[in-house]
C-alpha cells in the first residue's frame, strides 16, 4: 500500500509539471521577430515602494492614453505592461525575460533599484531590448565597468551628477565649511558613497562625517550625536522618506538643526509624515509641480487628475513629482524614437533614440541620447537639476520658498 | 491518518516491479524536463523561449534547495528559517571562487556544497541539543546577521551592489549557457543536479539514517534507546539540507552571473519553507510540486498587480485548509483510502512465536551465573527530592529481575539511570562487567541495553516494520556513501536486516500489519511492537517499564510465554511490574522498592511473604498476605 | 555623557517595545505553545488602525483605544481560525505557515489599501522633546516604559489574581489536566491571544507617533521581539521582559561605539551566543525531561 501512495506523490509531481507546461503553452507563443507596441515595465508594485510604482505607472498610463487617442504611433495603440520586481533582482530578471520573449514588446522601463537594473545587463544585452530608467539614479546603472552600455538608457538624474550638484549646494550653505553625508544602506546609498567622495575632493570639502543606516531603522539618535559632536552644520542625504522622517525626528530629539541638501529619496510622503520640521529641507529634483507651470505640464496634471480622480486631487497629491515627469517625459521620447524608427522593431527603435530631438517637461532634450558616449546614454543632464525646498508641507522650488538665500 | 505517505523502507525486499506506476512516473518527470528545450521544434513554435526556460531552470534550483528542506523538516522534523541564507552563502562562494581566484566551476561547485554543509552543522550542532526549536531561531538570526555582513562587506561582497561580471561557468572548456546555441547545457548540468537531489533524497529515506531522522523527530526518547545520536542524526540531516541550499546558490550564481544580497532574504526563506510544506513535507514528490505550484502561482498572479501578494497568502491559506498535508501528502492520503477498499482482512498472528530463526539471532548473552548489572549505592535527587536512594543490587545474567514497589518508589527512575536517561546523582554502575559513568542513552543502547517505554514509544507515522529496522540501525555497519551510493554490501545488509526485521514481526505475530502505520495498531498490538523493536537491536540486557499495563489477560500471559522464552535464551531481562500474579510467574528474583530504598531483595515467594513489603503494599496494620 | 543618556533614553523606549511585543509572544506560547508568527501586524495594526480612524473623523482619544481592541480582535481570530485548526498535534508546524501566510494578507491588504507611504499618527505628545542638555526625549516615547510596567503589573495581577488568569496559567502548565478539570482550554488560549494582540497592537499605538505608520513598521520589530521572548527563555514573563529592554539598550550603545551599519549582525550574534551559553534561555529554568 506504502508503495501505491508514493506512486501517487510521483503522479502529482508530474502532473503538477504537465499544469505549468500547459500554463505555458496556453499564452501563445511569440512568433512574429517584430515587437509589439507594448512598453513593459518592472519595478516594485507590492512592498515598502509600492507607491513609487504607483506613481510612474499613473504618469506612463495616462500619457499614453493622451498618444492613443491622437492615434496612437504607427497607427497602432501603445500599452504598457507592469510586473512586480518586488525589489528582488533575480525576479526583475524574470519579468524583463518575460517582456521581452513573452509580451514581445519594444521596450521596457524599470524601477529606482540599483541591483535590478544591474541585473538585466547581461539579459537585455541578450535579447537586445532598449531599457529606460525614469527613477533609477545609480551611477553604474548607465555607466557600465566595461563601457560597453548599448541598452540601457535614462530619462532621470545620476548621482554622479547629482553629488556634484548637491555639495556645491552644500559648500554654498555651510557656514563652517563641516559637511556630512548620510545614506541608507543600499545599493544606491552606498553607490554614491564614491561619487559623493570625488566631488567633495574636486570640490575642496572634507567630509566631517559619513552615516548610514539600514533601511526600517528607526532611531538615528547615534549617527546625528555623532556628526553634531562633529561640528557639521551641513548634512548631504541619500535616503528615502520613511527613514528620512526618522532621521529629523532624531535631530529634533536632541535639539540639532542642521541644513540638509537631499536627494529625491525624499518626496511629499515625507513631508505629509514628519510636518513642519520638514520646512528648509532642500532637494534635487529634475521637474516641479507646484512651481509655474507649462500649458504643457498643466495639461498632464489635468489629464492624471481626469484619470485617477481618487489618486490626484492637487500637484501634492503627486507623490514623486521629479519621477513622475521624467516617466511621462521618456513615454514621449520613446513615441518620438518609434516614429523615427518607422517600425515597432527594437534595434530601430535603439538606434533611433540617439536622433530623438524633443522639449519635454523636465528638459530640452537635443539631443536626448549620444551614441557610443556612455555618460549620454542619459538624457537629464546636471544643468537641468532644479534645487527645491519643503516649506508649510509643501515641495515648492527654491525661489519660492525663503530659503533661495545662501549662507 | 495514515502514515504511508511517508517515505518507506520496504525497498530492498520487495523490489517495485520494473513496471510500476512510481517508476513510469519517474520516467515521465524525466523525460519531460529532458525533452522541455526542445519542444518547439515538436509543436512548431517559438516555444520554450528564453523566459520560460528560465522559470524551468529557476525552478528547479529552487527544487534542489527544498528537496533539502525538505529532508530537514520532513524526515528530522527541524525547521529552519534562514535557509536563503545558506543558498546565498552557496552563491557567494561559488561567484568570489570564480571572480576572484580563478577556480574552475566544478571546484567552485564543490565549495558552494561544503562551506554550507559545514556552516549547518556548526549551527545545528549545539542548538538541536537542547530545543528543536532553537535551531529555527539559530537560524533567523543566522540569516539576518550573514544578510547584514553581505550588506557591509563591501570590499569582498561588493556590498548591496552585489557582485558583477561572474564570468561564465565551462566544463572541459564548453561554455555553459541555456541557449539553442550551446544545446542548452547549463539547462542540463542544473536538470542534472535536480536529479541528483531526488536520488539523494530518495537513497535517505530508504536506508537506515532516513528512519533514524524521522524517529528522532517522533519520539526522541525511543529513538535514543534505540542506539541513535539524535544530536548527530540531527546535525546531519542540517548538514544535507545546508548542502543542497548551497548547490541550488551556486548554480544560481552561475546562472544570473550576478548576486547580491537581496536575493537571500529572510522572505525567501519563508517561501523555501511555504514550498516545502506546500508540496507535502515528508514526502518524495512534495519538493518538486510544492516548487513548482508556488513559483508558478507567483508568474500567473502578476496579473493582480498590487493585490497579488495578498492573493499569494491567500492561496496559501486555501491550500493549507484544503490539504493539510500538502498536496502531494493530501493527494496520497485520499488515493490510500481509495485504495483501501476491499484490502484483505489482516490475521494476528500467535505470539511469542519462537522461529528456529529467532534463536539463531539471539544474542549469545553472557555466561550463566555473571552478574549482567551491579549497581552501588546509587542515587538519584532532583533538588530536594530523593528519587533513588543508595540502591544496591545486582542481576544475574540470563534472570528475569523484577523491579516491584508502590508508586513513586524509584522504580522507573531507577531504570532510567540503567538506560542512561538520567545521570545518578552518586553511586556506581556495572554494566557486562564493566564500570561505567554516566553514558548517554544511545551508547548504551549500542552495548546491549533495550528498553521499553511506560507510555509505549513508538514511530507513530513510521510503519510497523520500520519500526523494527530503527531497532536494527546500531548494528549498520555501511557508511554514509555507501548508503547513499546504494553500493553493493549496504543493499546485501539493509536486505538481511529486512529479512530479520519481517523475522521478528512473525515471532511476536504481526506480519500482516508490517505496512501499517504504527499508531494505527490497537494497544496491545503497539505493545509487542515496542518488544519487537527492542528485540532488533539484540539486546543483552532488556529493559521493561510496565509492559502488561493496559493488556487483557491472555495478552499477559502470552507476554509472560515470552519473556521467560528470552531469558532461556540467555537474555537478562529487568522487569519494572504492578501485576503480581505475573511476577510470581515470571522473575527469578524481585527487588522491592519504596520511596528510593531497597526494603527487600530475594525469590519471589520469599519477597512476598516479607512484612515490610505488605506494610509497604497496604500501610500499617495490612493483612498479613499480599492477595495473589 | 550627553550620548550614554540618550542611549540609555531611546535604548529604554526601543526596548520596552520589544519587551512589549515579547511578553505577547510570551502569553501566546504559554497558552498555546503556538504563537502568531507574524505577530509583527498586530503591532503594526495598533498603529494604522488608529490612523484610519482618525482620518474617518474619530477622535484620539476614540480612535486610540478603538484601534488596539480592533487589532486585539483581529489577534483573536487569527487564533481560532489560523493556529488552532493547525496545532493539534505536539510538535506541529501547520501554524507557522497559515499565521505567516495570514500575515502576508494583512501587509499587503494594509499596503494596497492605506498605501506603502509612512503617515503620520499625530499625538500631542511627539511634538516637543523633553531636553537635557544635548540628549532628548520624546515625552510620548516615554509612555512606553510607562505602559509596560503598567502592563506587566497588570499581567502579574491577571495571571495570579483573577479566576480566569488562573485557569491561564493552568493550561500553560498542563492542557489536558486543565481540560479535565474542567477548564475550557479552547477559549483560554483564545483570551491568550486576545490578550497578546492588546500588548501588541499598544505597543504599535505608542511608538507610532514617533516612528510613523506603515504598513511595513511591524516587520522587523515582530522578528526582533519573537528573538527576544526566545533568549529570555520564552515561559518566563520576567525575563522577557528585562531581556526586552535590555536589548533596547544595548542596541543603542552598539550603534553609538561599534557600528551603526552593522547593529543588527552584532546584535543577534551575542543573541546566538547567549543561546548557546544558555540553551534553557537566560531566565528559563533547566527543564525536566520526563521519561
Amino acid at each position: 500500500m506504502g508503495r501505491r501512495v508514493r506512486d501517487c506523490g510521483r503522479r502529482a509531481g508530474l502532473g503538477g509539471l504537465l499544469a505549468l507546461a500547459a500554463i505555458f503553452s496556453a499564452l501563445s507563443p511569440a512568433k512574429a521577430q517584430r515587437a509589439e507596441p507594448c512598453i513593459g515595465a518592472s519595478w516594485e508594485v507590492t512592498g515598502p515602494l509600492a507607491n513609487q510604482g504607483l506613481m510612474l505607472r499613473i504618469a506612463v498610463e495616462t500619457a499614453l492614453e493622451k498618444i492613443n487617442a491622437a492615434g496612437g504611433v504607427l497607427g497602432r495603440p501603445l500599452r504598457l505592461v507592469v510586473y512586480d520586481d518586488v525589489g528582488e533582482p533575480a525576479r526583475a530578471v524574470d519579468n524583463a525575460r518575460r517582456i521581452g520573449e513573452r509580451d514581445n514588446c519594444v521596450v521596457m522601463f524599470g524601477g529606482a533599484r540599483t541591483p535590478n537594473a544591474i541585473a538585466l545587463r547581461e539579459p537585455l544585452e541578450e535579447m537586445g531590448m532598449p531599457w529606460i530608467g525614469p527613477i533609477s539614479a545609480g551611477t553604474t546603472v548607465i555607466e557600465h565597468q566595461n563601457g560597453r552600455n548599448q541598452w540601457m538608457f535614462r530619462v532621470s538624474m545620476k548621482d554622479r551628477w547629482v553629488t556634484g550638484y548637491l555639495v556645491d549646494q552644500a559648500k554654498q550653505r555651510s557656514a563652517s565649511g563641516r559637511i556630512a553625508f548620510v545614506y541608507e544602506g543600499t545599493a544606491w546609498g552606498q553607490g554614491a558613497l564614491p561619487d559623493v567622495e570625488a566631488a567633495a575632493r574636486r570640490a575642496g570639502v572634507t567630509l566631517a562625517g559619513r552615516e548610514t543606516f539600514n533601511i526600517g531603522d528607526q532611531d538615528m539618535s547615534a549617527q546625528m550625536i555623532r556628526l553634531r559632536d562633529a561640528g557639521v552644520d551641513t548634512i548631504i542625504l541619500w535616503a528615502v522618506d520613511r527613514e528620512s522622517a526618522n532621521m529629523v525626528r532624531s535631530m529634533d530629539r536632541i535639539g540639532w538643526k542642521p541644513k540638509i541638501v537631499s536627494a529625491w529619496g525624499v518626496t511629499t510622503a515625507f513631508a505629509r509624515a514628519i510636518g513642519p520640521l520638514a520646512d528648509g529641507i532642500m532637494v534635487a529634483g529634475t521637474f516641479n509641480w507646484n512651481g509655474q507651470l507649462s500649458p504643457e505640464a498643466q495639461a498632464a496634471f489635468d489629464a492624471m487628475k481626469a484619470k485617477y480622480p481618487d489618486r490626484i486631487r492637487s500637484t501634492a497629491d503627486l507623490e514623486q513629482p521629479s519621477a513622475m515627469a521624467n516617466a511621462w517625459d521618456a513615454v514621449h521620447i520613446i513615441v518620438e524614437a518609434l516614429k523615427l524608427a518607422g517600425a515597432y522593431d527594437r534595434t530601430k527603435l535603439r538606434d533611433a533614440m540617439f536622433r530623438v530631438n524633443y522639449t519635454g517637461l523636465v528638459a530640452d532634450y537635443r539631443p536626448a541620447f549620444i551614441r557610443d558616449n556612455q555618460e549620454r546614454m542619459d538624457a537629464v543632464l546636471a544643468e537641468h537639476y532644479k534645487l527645491q525646498a519643503f516649506h508649510n508641507g509643501m515641495l515648492l522650488p527654491i525661489e519660492a520658498t525663503p530659503y533661495g538665500m545662501r549662507n | 491518518m495514515s502514515a504511508s505517505d511517508r517515505p518507506s523502507g520496504s525497498g530492498g525486499v520487495n523490489r517495485p516491479h520494473l513496471l510500476s506506476s512510481s517508476r513510469i512516473a519517474l520516467a515521465l518527470f524525466v523525460l519531460a524536463i529532458a525533452l522541455f528545450p526542445w519542444t518547439g521544434d515538436f509543436i512548431d513554435a517559438r516555444f520554450p523561449t528564453s523566459y520560460e526556460l528560465r522559470l524551468v531552470m529557476r525552478a528547479m534550483l529552487l527544487g534542489i534547495v527544498v528537496v533539502g528542506l525538505n529532508i530537514l523538516v520532513g524526515f528530522a522534523g527541524l525547521v529552519s528559517l534562514g535557509q536563503a541564507a545558506l543558498v546565498g552563502l552557496g552563491a557567494h562562494a561559488a561567484a568570489l571562487l570564480a571572480l576572484r581566484a580563478d577556480m574552475p566551476f566544478l571546484a567552485c561547485m564543490a565549495f558552494a556544497v561544503a562551506l554550507p554543509a559545514a556552516m549547518g552543522a556548526m549551527l545545528a550542532f549545539p542548538t538541536v541539543r537542547v530545543r528543536p526549536l532553537y535551531l529555527t531561531v539559530i537560524t533567523i538570526a543566522f540569516g539576518l546577521v550573514f544578510l547584514n555582513i553581505l550588506r557591509e562587506w563591501v570590499s569582498l561582497t561588493g556590498g548591496a551592489s552585489g557582485l558583477t561580471g561572474i564570468p561564465r561557468p565551462t566544463i572541459l572548456g564548453e561554455r555553459l549557457m541555456a541557449t539553442r546555441a550551446a544545446s542548452f547545457n547549463y539547462y542540463y548540468v542544473i536538470a542534472l543536479c535536480l536529479l541528483l537531489a531526488l536520488w539523494v533524497q530518495w537513497a535517505l529515506a530508504r536506508s537506515r539514517y532516513g528512519r533514524a531522522m524521522r524517529a528522532a523527530a517522533e519520539s526522541e526518547n525511543a529513538a535514543r534507546a534505540l542506539g541513535i545520536s539524535v544530536v548527530g542524526i540531527r546535525t546531519l540531516a542540517f548538514a544535507i539540507s545546508a548542502g543542497l541550499a548551497g548547490l541550488g546558490g551556486g548554480l544560481f550564481a552561475n546562472l544570473a552571473l550576478f548576486v547580491n544580497y537581496e536575493t537571500f532574504t529572510f522572505n525567501s526563506s519563508i517561501e523555501l519553507l511555504v514550498m516545502t510544506i506546500l508540496g507535502g513535507s515528508g514526502t518524495l514528490a512534495g519538493p518538486v510540486v510544492g516548487t513548482a505550484v508556488l513559483y508558478a502561482a507567483g508568474q500567473v498572479l502578476q496579473e493582480l498587480q498590487e493585490w497579488q501578494t495578498f492573493a499569494y497568502g491567500l492561496l496559501l491559506v486555501l491550500v493549507l485548509f484544503l490539504m493539510p498535508e500538502g498536496i502531494v501528502g493530501s493527494l496520497g492520503k485520499l488515493a490510500a483510502r481509495l485504495g483501501r477498499r476491499g484490502a484483505v482482512e489482516r490475521q494476528t498472528g500467535a505470539w511469542p512465536n519462537f522461529l528456529p530463526g529467532f534463536t539463531a539471532l539471539a544474542s549469545e548473552g553472557e555466561e550463566r551465573g555473571q552478574a549482567t548489572l551491579i549497581t552501588r549505592d546509587l542515587t538519584l535527587r532532583f533538588g530536594g527530592l530523593t528519587a533513588v536512594s543508595s540502591v544496591t543490587m545486582e542481576v544475574a545474567s540470563g534472570t528475569v529481575h523484577a523491579l516491584i514497589g508502590p508508586n513513586g518508589a524509584g522504580k522507573s527512575s531507577l531504570l532510567n539511570i540503567v538506560s542512561g536517561f538520567y545521570a545518578a546523582t552518586a553511586g556506581q554502575v556495572t554494566l557486562f562487567g564493566e564500570a561505567l559513568g554516566h553514558r548517554a542513552p544511545h551508547e548504551l543502547a549500542r552495548r546491549g541495553v533495550a528498553r521499553s517505554f511506560q507510555n509505549t514509544e513508538l514511530f507513530g507515522r513510521m510503519t510497523v516494520l520500520e519500526n523494527v529496522l530503527v531497532g536494527c540501525h546500531t548494528r549498520y555497519r555501511a557508511g554514509f556513501f555507501a548508503t547513499l551510493l546504494r553500493l553493493p554490501h549496504f543493499a546485501r545488509e539493509e536486505r538481511a536486516m529486512l529479512a530479520e526485521a519481517r523475522l521478528l514481526l512473525e515471532v511476536v505475530g504481526l506480519t500482516d500489519f508490517a505496512e501499517e502505520a504504527a499508531r494505527n495498531l490497537p494497544f496491545g498490538h503497539q505493545r509487542r511492537l515496542e518488544i519487537a523493536r527492542a528485540l532488533a537491536l539484540r539486546p543483552k540486557l532488556l529493559l521493561l517499564d510496565e509492559p502488561a499495563a493496559g493488556l487483557t489477560h491472555g495478552e499477559i500471559e502470552d507476554l509472560v510465554a515470552l519473556i521467560r522464552g528470552l531469558a532461556d535464551r540467555g537474555m537478562t531481562i529487568i522487569l519494572v511490574e504492578h501485576h503480581v500474579e505475573m511476577i510470581m510467574a515470571v522473575s527469578d528474583r524481585v527487588t522491592v522498592l519504596d520511596h528510593g530504598e531497597v526494603i527487600a531483595d530475594g525469590a519471589p515467594a520469599e519477597v512476598q511473604a516479607n512484612p515490610a513489603v505488605i506494610e509497604a503494599y497496604f500501610g500499617h496494620g495490612a493483612p498479613a498476605k499480599v492477595a495473589a | 555623557m550627553e550620548a550614554i543618556i540618550q542611549y540609555l533614553l531611546t535604548g529604554l523606549s526601543v526596548g520596552s517595545v520589544y519587551a512589549m511585543v515579547g511578553l505577547g509572544f510570551y502569553v501566546m506560547w504559554s497558552a498555546a505553545k503556538a504563537v502568531n508568527f507574524n505577530f509583527g501586524d498586530i503591532f503594526m495594526l495598533g498603529a494604522v488602525l488608529a490612523v484610519v480612524l482618525l482620518d474617518l473623523g474619530a477622535p484620539l482619544l476614540l480612535a486610540a483605544p478603538a484601534a488596539v481592541l480592533a487589532a486585539a480582535m483581529v489577534a483573536a481570530a487569527i487564533e481560532r481560525g489560523f493556529v488552532r485548526p493547525f496545532n493539534r498535534e505536539a510538535n506541529a508546524i501547520g501554524w507557522m505557515l497559515t499565521t505567516i501566510a495570514v500575515g502576508t494578507m494583512l501587509e499587503s491588504a494594509t499596503t494596497a489599501l492605506f498605501s506603502s507611504n509612512p503617515r503620520a499618527l499625530p499625538s500631542p505628545l511627539a511634538e516637543h522633546p523633553i531636553r537635557l542638555g544635548g540628549a532628548g526625549i520624546y515625552p510620548q516615547e516615554l509612555l512606553l516604559p510607562v505602559a509596560l510596567v503598567a502592563v506587566a503589573f497588570g499581567l502579574e495581577f491577571f495571571y495570579r489574581r483573577t479566576l480566569t488568569g488562573r485557569a491561564m496559567r493552568a493550561v500553560a502548565y498542563n492542557r489536558v489536566a486543565a481540560g479535565l478539570v474542567g477548564i475550557d482550554a479552547d477559549r483560554i488560549t483564545l483570551l491568550a491571544f486576545f490578550i497578546a494582540g492588546l500588548l501588541g497592537a499598544l505597543a504599535g499605538l505608542l511608538i507610532g507617533p514617533v516612528i510613523q505608520a506603515s504598513s511595513t513598521m511591524g516587520a522587523v520589530i515582530g522578528l526582533k521581539g519573537f528573538l527576544v521572548a526566545i533568549i529570555a527563555g520564552i515561559a518566563n514573563a520576567r525575563g522577557v521582559l528585562v531581556c526586552g529592554v535590555l536589548y533596547g539598550v544595548a542596541e543603542k550603545f552598539i550603534e553609538g561605539y561599534l557600528s551603526t551599519a552593522a547593529r543588527d549582525a552584532i546584535g543577534f550574534t551575542l543573541m546566538v551566543l547567549l543561546l548557546l551559553l544558555f540553551p534553557q534561555g537566560l531566565f528559563g529554568k533547566a527543564e525536566f525531561k520526563k521519561v
